[in-house]
Order: structure tokens, then sequence, then C-alpha cells
């Protein structure tokens, strides 16, 4: 197993803030089975007032074509997976949603004349200020692969639309990082070079908890994995070995 | 039966008001929560109106009955154990992971438990907490974190349920006493809460 795209978009967005997040999309596409990758925030806040009237914030890798086609139409107010998306908790499989209401099925059938590939995953994110956004990847695989690709993906691609969520986020907003107690310790002891088993000893705690306290910690730092958590917890001086 | 469905969700409405009429009944009556009730009997607080949650439901198998119920919010967002409890976790913190939901308001109905048998409160744990496994692990979770009371706590264990603790034991309302959970979400939780209570696959059964 190579990189997970969190993996990969925590690199990248940690060496660079201000990275774009089209580049970052295109880059993905170009290293993934993903054909497309779109972000549609809502209610971002753009500036550190303006948290009760964010703005709606978009990146996507469809073609041209198909964003005047979508705007021109209005789209959005009958685009299932926007109307869904924004009220759930649940990832959208574009592959279940009803397509009964005719309008529905032609946009479905349009969006594939314009080459999107109907094998469409979304992911709702919330945020604490009323700010939520909805991140999409449509995937380059067979009707036979697709259920299986969801399961091994799902985790992956809702971490990632998290990530790319505090990204854009911190374009407009200064965003503090803000570690619990436990938090600190499960990295110390991990920027100690400890196990998680040998950590839980240390800690009294168990092994499950140490790794949930960690998996914790890295979310709050942008990083996908344990080695990232520790580099940039030590970084931004959170942790001291 | 298993149903997930989310407050915006209309259709549902009748086994909605039978959810909140349960939650009045077990934490209102029972445990003397201090919740909001309203003239209908329906307990239903902030976050069931302005949130939109996922409600687990375990429903009879006609699907008209609620038997069991539980409540999630992303831990990305506003949830009880970051706005209204911080205390229950402690040391641990405020949890801030798009791999982590909360789960709360956990209910059984206890009187519809006693069709299922001598130990029907267990199989209904058992089923609501393997429909949670199975929700959560669908959309790629990896743990579960929960307020609820020691009475809810002794319910889990019975059934035998792992939940950990996370945070001290916080003295609430008429000294009741609350703590946090942490919950693991994998195949394998699903696999033997189904092992260990064959009725708690029947429950979640389609």
């Amino acid at each position: 197993m190579g990189q997970s795209i969190s993996e990969f978009g925590s690199d990248l967005m940690g060496a660079n803030k201000d990275l774009n997040t089209l580049n970052l999309f295109q880059d993905i596409c170009d290293k993934f089975e993903v054909s497309n990758m779109t972000y549609f925030g809502s209610n971002v806040p753009v500036a550190a007032d303006a948290v009760q009237n964010g703005e709606n914030i978009a990146y996507t890798t469809y073609s041209d074509p198909w964003v005047h086609r979508y705007i021109e139409q209005d789209y959005q107010s009958i685009d299932p997976v926007i109307v869904e998306g924004f009220r759930s908790i649940l990832p959208i499989n574009w592959m279940k949603l009803p397509r009964e209401k005719r309008g529905v099925r032609r946009f479905f059938g349009e969006a594939k004349e314009f080459g999107i590939d109907p094998h469409g995953l979304s992911v709702p994110v919330r945020g604490v200020h009323g700010d939520s956004a909805l991140l999409t990847v449509n995937v380059d695989v067979t009707d036979g692969d697709w259920d299986g690709y969801v399961r091994e993906n799902i985790a992956d691609i809702t971490y990632f639309a998290h990530l790319v969520h505090s990204h854009v986020l911190s374009q407009f907003v200064p965003v503090e990082v803000s570690l619990t107690k436990r938090e600190r310790d499960v990295l110390l002891w991990a920027a100690r070079g400890k196990t998680v088993s040998e950590t839980a000893l240390i800690l009294q705690l168990s092994p499950k908890t140490v790794t949930f306290y960690l998996t914790n910690a890295a979310a709050k730092l942008g990083a996908a994995t344990k080695t990232q958590a520790v580099a940039r917890s030590i970084s931004l001086s959170l942790v001291n070995p | 039966m298993l149903l997930t469905a989310h407050a915006h969700q209309e259709e549902h409405r009748d086994i909605f008001d039978q959810m909140f009429r349960l939650r009045a009944r077990s934490f209102l009556e029972r445990r003397g929560w201090r919740v909001e009730v309203d003239r209908e009997g329906r307990e239903i607080d902030a976050f069931d109106r302005k949130h939109n949650p996922l409600y687990v439901c375990l429903l009879s198998d006609d699907g008209k009955q609620l038997l069991a119920s539980l409540r999630l919010l992303p831990t990305m967002g506003p949830h009880m154990l970051a706005d209204v409890f911080p205390e229950v976790m402690g040391e641990a913190g405020i949890v801030r992971n798009p791999l982590v939901w909360e789960s709360s308001r956990f209910c059984v109905d206890t009187d519809a438990a006693h069709t299922f048998g001598k130990d029907g409160i267990h199989a209904l744990t058992r089923g609501i907490l393997a429909g949670l496994c199975k929700t959560a692990k669908d959309a790629g979770m990896q743990n579960i974190i929960s307020v609820y009371d020691v009475y809810v706590e002794r319910i889990l264990k019975r059934a035998g349920c792992t939940v950990e603790r996370i945070g001290p034991v916080v003295r609430y309302d008429n000294g009741l006493r609350t703590v946090g959970g942490l919950f693991e979400v994998s195949d394998k939780v699903l696999q033997d809460l189904c092992e260990i209570d064959t009725r708690a696959r029947d429950l979640i059964a389609a």
C-alpha cells in the first residue's frame, strides 16, 4: 500500500500554508485513481469578524463547460448531492441516490455526457462556527469495484475532507492548534520513540486509549500519520521531547 | 430492524415522536435528569432542533414500534461533550476528530424489552450498539465517544459491551453520576456483539 490521499495531502498542505487548493486537487487526480475532486464550503468565515456571515467557496477540477452548464442551469437547486449533503452527517454515495425525479435523472445523465464519473462519493464536513463543507471525489473504477473502493477509502476521504476544510479556513482566519493534556502526553512519548504499548504502560492507560489520543492529536495538527503529528507538534513547540 | 435517519427527515416523524417520548420517560421520569419536556411529553433539546443529528433506532419487525434509540453528532461540530459536559472528559479534554462521532441520549424501551424474553434489555442493548457500530463503520468512523450516567454504564457492562471510561465521574442534577465512554468501531466489535447474542444480528438485519 502506498500513501493515502490524506497522507499525501497533509504533506503538501503542511509544507506550504498558502498551497493553492485547486493545484492540490490536480496533484491528487494525477497520483490517485480520482478523476475529479470538488470542495464546496458554506458559511466559511472569511474574516475573524465574519463568523456569522461567511461566504460560499468552491474549488473543482470539473471542466469549465460543465461548471458553466451547472451554474447556467442552476443545478445547485436540484443536485441531490448538495441538497442532502449539507444536512447529512453521512457520506453520500452517488450510486445509491434516488433518481426517480425526472430533473435529477436528466442532471446525472448530463453530468455523464460532460465526462463526470458517476462513481462519486461526497463527504460532509461540519465546523464549530456554523461553517460546513462538502468534498466530492469522482473515481475512475468499474461498477463492480465501486463498493469495495468506498469501503476501503471512506475513512481516508472523510479525513482528507476535513484537512482541506481547515486548509481553506486557514487562508482567511488564523487557526490555532490547542492540544489537551493527554494529547500532549502521548505525543511526548511518541516523540521519545516509545511505542503505543510502552506509552500505555507509562501513562497507565489502555493501548486503545493511547491510540485514541494520538489520532485526536493528529487530527488537530492536520496530520494523517503519527510521524507527521509528532513532527508538527515539535515544530509548533507544543511538545518538547 | 435498524433505522438511521436525520432529524429533518419528516417521513419518520412518528418514530421520532416515539423516541422523544421514550427519552422523556427514561431521562426525566425515571432518572430525574434536568431535561426539558414539552406539552406533548417529548424531550427535545437544542441539538435535536439546531444541529440535525443522525438517529439510530431499533424498530419492531413491522417498523412501527420503537424499541431503542440513540443520537449521533460529529465531534468536529457542536456536540454535548464539548458544549455541555466538558468536565466529563477530564484530562482527555475536548475531542475534535473527523473519524469520531459522539453518541448521546441512549435509551431502551424497558416495556418493549420484556417481549424479548427475560434478558430482553440486553438483547436490545446489544442490538442498538450493533446498529451504532455498523452505521459508524460504514461511514469510516474509528471511535464513538459518549456521555451517559452510571445507570446506562451498568446496562452496557451487563450486556457484555466493551466501553472504556475516559475521564472522571461527574455529578450533575440530583447527584446523578455521569461518565464519558470510549467505544471502538471495528468489524470485530460488530461480530462479537452479534456472536454473543444472535438476536442483535436479527434486530439490525434489513
